[in-house]
């Protein structure tokens, strides 16, 4: 019996853990998004800055 | 300016109208487990591990059968959206086969009074899971994306290969591991059915999964075009 309630609880924990483990890639792309649209507006600020020096 | 790009789950009704079809399914399959399907004479509740287990273990094989089918897929095309699929079935497939090995593991501990036997279909199902985590490995280690598919896809097929070898483990090897064993036919409904139940779940995390991994390759390259960009103004 025990052997059934531990089979069907890893069965379980790895489902939650798979799904948890996509949740903590889905923040670390949501960062990289982040930092990359960040990266990008900074860039084209500079480079207006540029034109409007010239 | 990439803020509306889906991240990582996909937004389709579709895919969230089967995510509920998926988890009521589960729901159904773990009533039927435990509360329908009758009380197996010789091994008694511990034999309602099977149900868990054949489902995993079909699972296992039809996910080497998708990384093997879309390695190919890449080989031939050199077209990265083949290795997206092909790892998020690596991914779900190494757990699936995971999971076969510890509920049999269980079951065999009840069944045959020992964990572990270098019985042909379990050694064959640990071959399997040791290419899964190998190229699982490779994945995690290599950066270059089309080098990656291409390991990725060569360790596919070698996983594919071993696919009629688990089948047929126990008619060419002669094994004690049990071959389609008589089963009422509530056990046989519950079986199938539960089976079919993790076959959607499973298939939908390699979908969602899928989204991640193709977002991830466009985001490498975003950051790459980046980093040029700013090379050469700064240059």
């Amino acid at each position: 019996m025990i052997s059934l309630v531990i089979a069907f609880s890893l069965a379980w924990l790895g489902a939650a853990g798979f799904l948890g483990w996509m949740g903590i890639q889905n923040s670390k792309l949501h960062i990289r998004l982040q930092r990359l649209e960040e990266v990008s507006s900074g860039a084209a600020q500079q480079t207006s800055g540029r034109h409007r020096a010239a | 300016m990439y803020a509306n790009q889906s991240l990582g789950f996909p937004s389709s009704t579709s895919v969230w109208l089967a995510t509920g079809a998926a988890s009521a399914m589960l729901l159904l399959a773990m009533t039927l487990i435990f509360l329908i399907a009758p009380r197996e004479a010789t091994m008694g509740e511990v034999q309602r591990i099977v149900y868990l287990h054949v489902a995993m273990a079909w699972c296992s094989l039809v996910s080497i059968i998708v990384v093997g089918g879309c390695g190919a897929g890449y080989l031939y095309r050199r077209d990265l959206r083949w290795d997206c699929w092909a790892q998020a079935a690596a991914e779900v497939g190494w757990l699936c086969n995971l999971l076969t090995l510890v509920t049999g593991s269980l079951w065999a501990h009840e069944a045959w009074n020992t964990w572990w036997t270098w019985e042909p279909r379990l050694t064959t199902t640990l071959i399997l899971w040791i290419i899964f985590s190998g190229n699982l490995l490779l994945r995690c280690n290599l950066k270059e994306p089309h080098l990656r598919a291409r390991l990725g896809s060569v360790l596919g097929l070698l996983g594919l290969a071993d696919v009629p070898l688990i089948v047929m483990a126990t008619r060419w090897f002669r094994g004690m591991h049990p071959v389609a064993p008589e089963m009422d036919a509530t056990m046989r409904g519950t079986l199938l059915f539960s089976a079919l139940s993790f076959a959607l779940f499973f298939a939908l995390l390699v979908i969602w999964r899928r989204h991640q991994v193709a977002l991830a390759i466009r985001l490498d390259g975003l950051e790459r075009n980046h980093l040029t960009t700013i090379q050469e103004t700064h240059g």
